[in-house]
């Protein structure tokens, strides 16, 4: 998955600031597509986020949505690979259940390639 | 000055959206007039807004300080005593036209669009308008924290078609579909998440719930929050899990509309 890829999901949908793919097995961020300049420290906080819900003893799987008044944080297992986590940040008026099942479609689309 | 939106609101969805026009659906009127009400609040320097619906220019109002300050142009459809006042500061006394001018423009079932610009002439600061409250009120809407005392409360009356269980520490789930299968289990796994130490709640910020599926329910998605210093949890279908997020995102966006 490249940055273009991200870049072009990003820019399909209204609200979305950002979207990010971390390795959570190696606790690092791969690449990301964002609407303003985003500093490291909210990269990583992102790939910390992602790395605590996939690789700690909370039973979560596939799918998390951390979801609040300043918007929602989506979390996608990659089919592929399930240490590979897509990440994408919307504001709070976001279509999260359209972007979740295009998340869904990128993530396979990447697995099959 | 107006405290609603705060400016952390607003530097929040700054941070969130970036400063370029977002698109919105609203399919409602408190949500498209609650948009425009928030789009005025959030002007703290003067700025001539563009309203459009559906691409196409629905009304350009000018905004500083938090304040409605001046109609700049109205499409023919506004009423007549208010396309009269286009163009003049507004005064208090405008109020109820404004209002009426605001309802009749934006009925929802609508893809409203701002985009901001420095106004031509700077507003006459003697002239402040009309406050984004006082329109509030004068058109029956108020915000949403004025309104929800209990936030949780609210989400599990309005997603109570999609629940099946809530679960609170030491308790019992509270099976609202009894029917539906929740096994030993994962009833053990959800205790397991609010038992403390609760590793879980420090991801969660105020007022934020965590909707996760599970390898061993496919079918299900668990919902964590927190009131305190105690999270509490709720189980729904995993179909309805991105569903639920979202009212939950929007819930502290969307204007309720409640007696004047």
């Amino acid at each position: 998955m490249t940055r273009d890829d991200l870049a072009r999901f990003r820019a399909g949908f209204a609200h979305c600031e950002l979207v990010m793919l971390a390795d959570t097995s190696a606790g690092t961020v791969l690449t990301f597509a964002s609407a303003i300049h985003q500093g490291q420290e909210r990269l990583d906080d992102l790939c910390t986020t992602a790395c605590t819900l996939f690789r700690s003893e909370l039973p979560v799987f596939g799918l998390a949505v951390l979801s609040g008044p300043r918007g929602s944080k989506l979390f996608l297992q990659s089919p592929r690979d399930p240490s590979e986590v897509i990440c994408a940040v919307l504001g709070p008026r976001a279509d999260v259940p359209t972007i979740c099942a295009a998340l869904g479609r990128l993530a396979d689309q990447e697995s099959v390639t | 000055m107006t405290d609603h939106p705060s400016i952390a609101t607003i530097l929040a969805r700054a941070a969130a959206l970036g400063t370029d026009s977002q698109t919105l659906t609203a399919p409602t009127a408190e949500e498209a007039q609650g948009f425009v009400l928030d789009a005025l609040a959030a002007r703290i320097a003067p700025r001539d807004l563009t309203i459009l619906d559906g691409g196409q220019p629905l009304c350009r109002l000018e905004a500083a300080a938090g304040q409605l300050s001046r109609l700049v142009s109205l499409p023919d459809t506004a009423p007549a005593e208010a396309r009269a006042l286009a163009g003049h500061p507004l005064m208090f006394t405008d109020l109820e036209t404004v209002a009426r001018t605001l309802a009749r423009l934006l009925p929802g079932d609508q893809q409203l669009q701002c985009r901001s610009a420095p106004p031509a002439q700077p507003p006459d600061p003697a002239q402040p308008g009309i406050a984004v409250d006082a329109l509030y009120r004068q058109l029956g809407l108020a915000p949403p924290d004025a309104v929800i005392p209990d936030r949780w409360a609210y989400l599990l009356d309005a997603a109570e078609e999609m629940l099946i269980a809530v679960v609170e520490p030491g308790k019992a789930p509270r099976r609202i579909y009894p029917d539906h299968s929740m096994t030993g289990a994962l009833e053990k796994q959800i205790q397991t998440l609010l038992d403390p130490p609760t590793p879980s709640i420090n991801l969660l910020d105020k007022n934020e719930i965590l909707f996760f599926t599970l390898a061993s329910d496919p079918d299900l998605a668990i919902g964590l929050a927190q009131e305190g210093a105690h999270p509490r949890a709720l189980v729904i279908e995993a179909g309805a899990m991105a569903e639920v997020a979202a009212f939950w995102a929007s819930l502290a966006h969307v204007p309720l509309a409640c007696a004047r």
